[in-house]
């Protein structure tokens, strides 16, 4: 919750009253606007505009499109996330980062909307590995990898196989993942859409994309057989 | 910089979090070491499968929906 916390102690910005506004017969009107908090007027001063938000909109969708696996509950899922977003506008602090504030409003959703649905496991085991430990396995993990034949199967697996094997990733490595290959967001903003330190994010993604090349790995080998096999005869036992 | 040092850093180079001279230090070792080097390019081709298979956009009608009811 850091990211709220902090936000949270920032009250409504109250406009200073506009003296040389030479219309006497208006100033009333004027003054009483001037008094209302800034967030009031029509979103513009809190920070961002409807545009500015849904500019993200295609990003906050696609992710949304993995962590639910469907486009209804994708929909239904940014939806909620831009009605949160609205609804919340003044609590975001001007010219800091929308795109991170959003996707931190998507993953909140997501956890509370989409945990009683999901069958995984909650993620309080997930991080017992320390990120040394993690990075340690990297280079027993070396050897077998990094053939040419390897490298050219990888380009023959379709999207749809590299979208199923995201999916089928835990939840939060899927999202840790998501959030750095796709969407580019940096460590630090990774942290504070997840709410995690930089060592969780580090050993989420370390995991997250062990496992998915691993699952890759297999769907390349898959079709590197059936590739081999010749068309018009079963494959040989 | 070794091998085990050099893949240490190997997600945190393609995810361009080191520093401009840790950058320098991995690309030195990866211009003598093909193993590494290949590593590297494994990793970072894996990367671009997912990115290229996750350009969804949303459709229009959803932006409509949610300026409609928003508060």
């Amino acid at each position: 919750m850091r990211y709220y916390s902090a936000i949270a102690d920032v009250q409504p910005v109250t406009t200073t009253v506009v003296t040389s506004v030479g219309l006497a017969g208006n100033v009333g009107t004027i003054m009483a606007q001037a008094e209302r908090p800034s967030t009031w007027v029509d979103g513009a001063a809190s920070g961002f505009t409807d545009e500015q938000a849904l500019e993200h909109i295609d990003g906050l969708y696609r992710t949304a499109l993995r962590l639910t696996r469907n486009p209804a509950d994708a929909e239904d899922l940014v939806q909620e996330t831009y009605l949160r977003a609205f609804r919340f506008r003044d609590r975001f602090i001007a010219d800091s980062n929308l795109r991170a504030w959003l996707f931190k409003i998507l993953s909140n959703t997501a956890i509370s909307r989409f945990r009683h649905l999901s069958h995984e496991q909650g993620d309080t085991s997930l991080d017992d590995m320390g990120e040394f430990e993690l990075y340690g396995q990297a280079g027993g993990s070396r050897g077998g990898l990094g053939e040419s034949a390897e490298e050219q199967a990888l380009n023959q697996i379709l999207d749809i196989d590299v979208r199923r094997a995201l999916e089928e990733l835990p939840e939060p490595f899927r999202l840790a993942v998501l959030l750095s290959d796709v969407e580019g967001f940096s460590y630090k903003e990774i942290a504070d859409v997840l709410d995690v330190p930089l060592g969780t994010v580090m050993s989420r993604l370390f995991r997250g994309r062990r496992m998915l090349r691993s699952k890759l790995e297999e769907y390349a080998r898959s079709t590197a057989q059936s590739l081999s096999r010749p068309a018009d005869r079963p494959a040989e036992e | 910089m070794n091998c085990d040092e050099t893949v240490e850093r190997l997600y945190e180079y393609l995810d361009r979090e080191l520093t401009l001279d840790e950058i320098a230090e991995v690309k030195r070792h990866l211009e003598a070491c093909p193993p590494c080097l290949h590593l590297f390019r494994y990793e970072d081709q894996m990367r671009r499968l997912v990115r290229q298979a996750c350009c969804e956009s949303a459709p229009e009608y959803l932006r409509a929906r949610i300026l409609q009811r928003r508060p």
